[in-house]
């Protein structure tokens, strides 16, 4: 029997939607592990993939950073630490009785065993197994039996050594990032775009950031903040770039220069012009926004449009068919929330028309936005951008 | 070069003075509370710190009792209203200071109803105002001296009359004066019939921060209990240091000769800002020497500017002025203005002018081409 090393702390992790992969499956398992290993250098943690899990195992003095890890990697389903003893019913059953005293002092009054075995040569089955540790449990008496829901699963799994784990915590999900290219997030220090990148970020994105301020009209706290955003991006993107774009000059001459109700559009179709140049500079293949179908005016499917006009990429917009509350769910989820309520604006109230054209013609838009003759401004916007670089722990 | 006008959030500190309260923490470090002979000094220290803050006043020396600061001076009386076994209004004016406004709320929380008295499109608090906002159950009222953002004199004394010579049979309400804007700067009776408290700050008056007195005429219950310093009012070992510092303040500042230069500075001021054409004054009524102002204290707004980008744009240029209230510049919303029923584009590109006695023809130039300049930029 091989003996258990107690010194060390061990996860059990489940991948998650890698396993619908086929012959590629390779490529993502592969990238899952390079990015554990990222964050976990230094910590002397050992992570590997096998049958569908992936094992992290470190130094119990590493737990708190493989927890770190885990709860902002990208590409898994949950995760648990889970006690490992020898393939001996009672060592079972003793740490099963563990679990579930944690789970009483949780809170919590109801239990399930769910059994797994793929040593079909443990002399139990999965059926015995979960009755076996079910009856330990009864009999220690603190949790009560409910096999339809339960407060606290508690899992039996008979591998090459026994793993035994109580409720799992909730994984990211999606892919793991950098399987799916690189894209350019357009961030502000509102609610919706450290949202969008996020979501991008699940599907596998590697992320890059822009922002476009006006100083003075707006204020280094505005800035501050979308740097602190695009800091917990970067936890779950294994890290991200910002750019930072001084755009007053440009935004005065909007203002100077064309009909204020098109303000904010025009404003908009110079940023995507910034963007064009930022993704040819870094390589990326999209421009990622967090505008929601008809959240405010620039946001009509009519004023999109001219927006894309001015894109040379493919725009994603993954919140387009979100509410707001869908939204601010998922910002508390990821703690953008707290950051993005500040109430320092990134957008001066002098540049914002009262009443912002609703439907935008194309043509007309188009039409405003060459007899700006704005380009070379753009291009001196972006020539004077600033780099911040944002790593992930 | 650079120019400071935010005077009215806190002041550049009076060197001698302060070396003077360093002086007395390292060689008065006895407990005033002790019996012993280090204790006997530093208690004696403290009362000469009551009776010259107290001259200084023109109030009694048992009517002083030293705190951390305007807003706890705010506060003490306020709490003490929790000790009352029946709950009733309370009456603050529209243009009080957050550490009022809040407290108020707070007191809400606890069974107390706040009655807000109007100002006038000045941002003055009238009597009749106030005779017409309490009601018989009304046990507290606060209108501050000097508004923080406007510099507006509010007529306390006439308020405090008029809280007296209501129809007999009327419980006089506890009247506070919040005189943290007023108090060396502009003549100031607080032993005027009918005021029963009011508080002041020393690092509004070039001294340090962490100390201010209560003074209380009328005295009420505490809420905040411990060692029973400054007669129960104000528990805890006493700020020695900051006491005397206290006094020197109001020593130096209630019988300085500097409010006359205030005002021909203030003068000046205003006439510049005429002068450029793009500032108007809030309220649109004040002159140059206007005697219902602070002539330390202007609030101003434009046409096309936001406050806040007016405020940072002159810091890059070396001046030195808030929006409004220092403690409420992170909020949204200026309630002071909103109260005046200022325009809201005007109240968003408000920003608010404080000199001191330091402030000069010369600092006020600086300040205008700065504007000026911040204009032809933006």
């Amino acid at each position: 029997m091989e003996p258990i090393d107690n010194t060390n702390a061990i996860y059990l992790v489940k991948v998650g939607e890698l396993t619908l992969k086929g012959g590629n499956l390779k490529d993502f398992e592969q990238r899952l592990q390079q990015n554990a290993q990222l964050y976990l250098e230094g910590k002397r943690a050992k992570i590997q993939i096998r049958a569908g899990r992936m094992y992290v195992e470190g130094p119990v003095e590493s737990a708190g950073a493989i927890e770190y890890a885990l709860s902002h990697l990208v590409g898994i389903a949950g995760w648990a630490r889970a006690t490992v003893v020898s393939k001996d019913p009672e060592a079972m059953q003793q740490a099963v009785v563990t679990e579930a005293l944690k789970a009483k002092a949780a809170g919590m009054k109801t239990f399930k065993i769910e059994a797994r075995r793929s040593d079909k040569a443990f002399p139990l089955n999965s059926y015995e197994i979960a009755r076996l540790m079910g009856e330990a449990v009864y009999d220690a008496g603190f949790l009560a039996v409910d096999v339809h829901h339960p407060d606290a699963l508690i899992t039996v799994e008979v591998r090459e050594r026994c793993f035994i784990y109580g409720p799992e915590n909730p994984g990211n999900r999606g892919l793991p990032c950098g399987t799916g290219g690189k894209g350019l997030l357009l961030l502000s220090g509102g609610i919706d775009s450290p949202v969008a990148g996020y979501r991008m970020l699940r599907r596998g994105m590697k992320l890059d950031c822009v922002y476009f301020h006006s100083h003075p009209y707006t204020s280094p706290e505005a800035q501050q903040k979308v740097e602190d955003l695009a800091s917990i991006l970067a936890r779950y993107g294994v890290g991200t770039h910002l750019n930072i774009i001084p755009f007053t000059a440009v935004q005065q001459h909007i203002r100077d220069n064309s009909p204020p109700d098109y303000a904010t559009i025009m404003l908009r179709m110079c940023m995507m012009k910034v963007a064009n140049m930022l993704c040819r500079m870094i390589g990326s293949r999209t421009i990622i926004t967090g505008e929601s179908l008809g959240q405010v005016a620039s946001q009509t499917i009519e004023n999109l449009t001219a927006t894309n006009s001015c894109a040379e990429y493919p725009v994603l917009r993954p919140l387009i068919g979100m509410d707001k509350e869908e939204i601010i769910t998922t910002a508390k989820e990821i703690g953008t929330y707290e950051i993005s309520i500040l109430p320092y604006e990134d957008c001066c109230v002098l540049f914002s028309p009262k009443h912002p054209v609703l439907r935008a013609d194309l043509a007309y838009t188009t039409e405003l936005y060459n007899a700006m003759k704005i380009d070379e401004l753009i291009k001196a916007a972006f020539d004077s951008r600033e780099h911040k670089r944002f790593g992930w722990l | 070069m650079s120019v400071y006008l935010d005077w009215a959030a806190t002041t550049p500190p009076d060197r001698e003075i302060l070396a003077e309260a360093m002086e007395v923490s390292l060689e008065r470090y006895g407990n005033p509370s002790s019996v012993h002979e280090p204790g006997k000094r530093a208690r004696a220290t403290l009362e000469d710190a009551r009776i010259k803050a107290a001259a200084a006043l023109g109030v009694k020396p048992e009517t002083i009792f030293f705190t951390s600061g305007g807003t706890e001076s705010n506060h003490l009386p306020m709490l003490s209203l929790l000790q009352r076994p029946v709950r009733g209004t309370i009456a603050i004016s529209a243009i009080e200071h957050p550490s009022i406004v809040e407290q108020a709320r707070m007191l809400e929380l606890t069974g107390w109803k706040t009655l807000v008295i109007p100002v006038t499109p000045d941002g003055l608090v009238t009597p009749d105002a106030v005779l017409s906002t309490i009601r018989d159950d009304t046990s507290f009222v606060a209108i501050m001296a000097v508004n923080n953002e406007t510099g507006a004199i509010q007529p306390v004394r006439e308020i405090g009359s008029a809280l007296m010579d209501r129809p007999s049979g009327k419980k006089k309400p506890h009247f506070h004066v919040d005189a943290v804007q007023a108090a060396g700067k502009i003549p100031l009776d607080l032993s005027a019939q009918g005021i029963d408290s009011a508080s002041i700050s020393a690092h509004k008056l070039q001294g340090p921060r962490g100390i201010g007195l209560l003074y209380m005429a009328r005295k009420l219950e505490p809420f905040i209990r411990g060692g029973g310093q400054e007669t129960g009012i104000r528990p805890g070992t006493e700020n020695l240091a900051g006491a005397v510092a206290l006094s020197r303040c109001l020593e130096k500042s209630c019988t300085s000769a500097h409010h006359q230069d205030a005002q021909d500075t203030m003068a000046y001021l205003i006439g510049a800002l005429n002068d450029t054409k793009l500032i108007s004054i809030i309220p649109g009524t004040r002159t140059p020497i206007d005697e219902r102002f602070s002539p330390y204290i202007l609030q101003c707004t434009n046409e096309r500017i936001p406050g806040e980008v007016l405020v940072r744009s002159l810091s890059e240029r070396g001046v030195y002025l808030s929006t409004g209230s220092a403690c409420s510049s992170k909020k949204k919303g200026r309630p002071v203005l909103q109260a005046m029923r200022v325009k809201p584009d005007m109240q968003q590109n408000a920003f608010r002018v404080s000199i001191g006695n330091a402030t000069t023809t010369k600092d006020i130039d600086a300040f205008i081409a700065a504007l000026i300049a911040v204009f032809s930029a933006l």
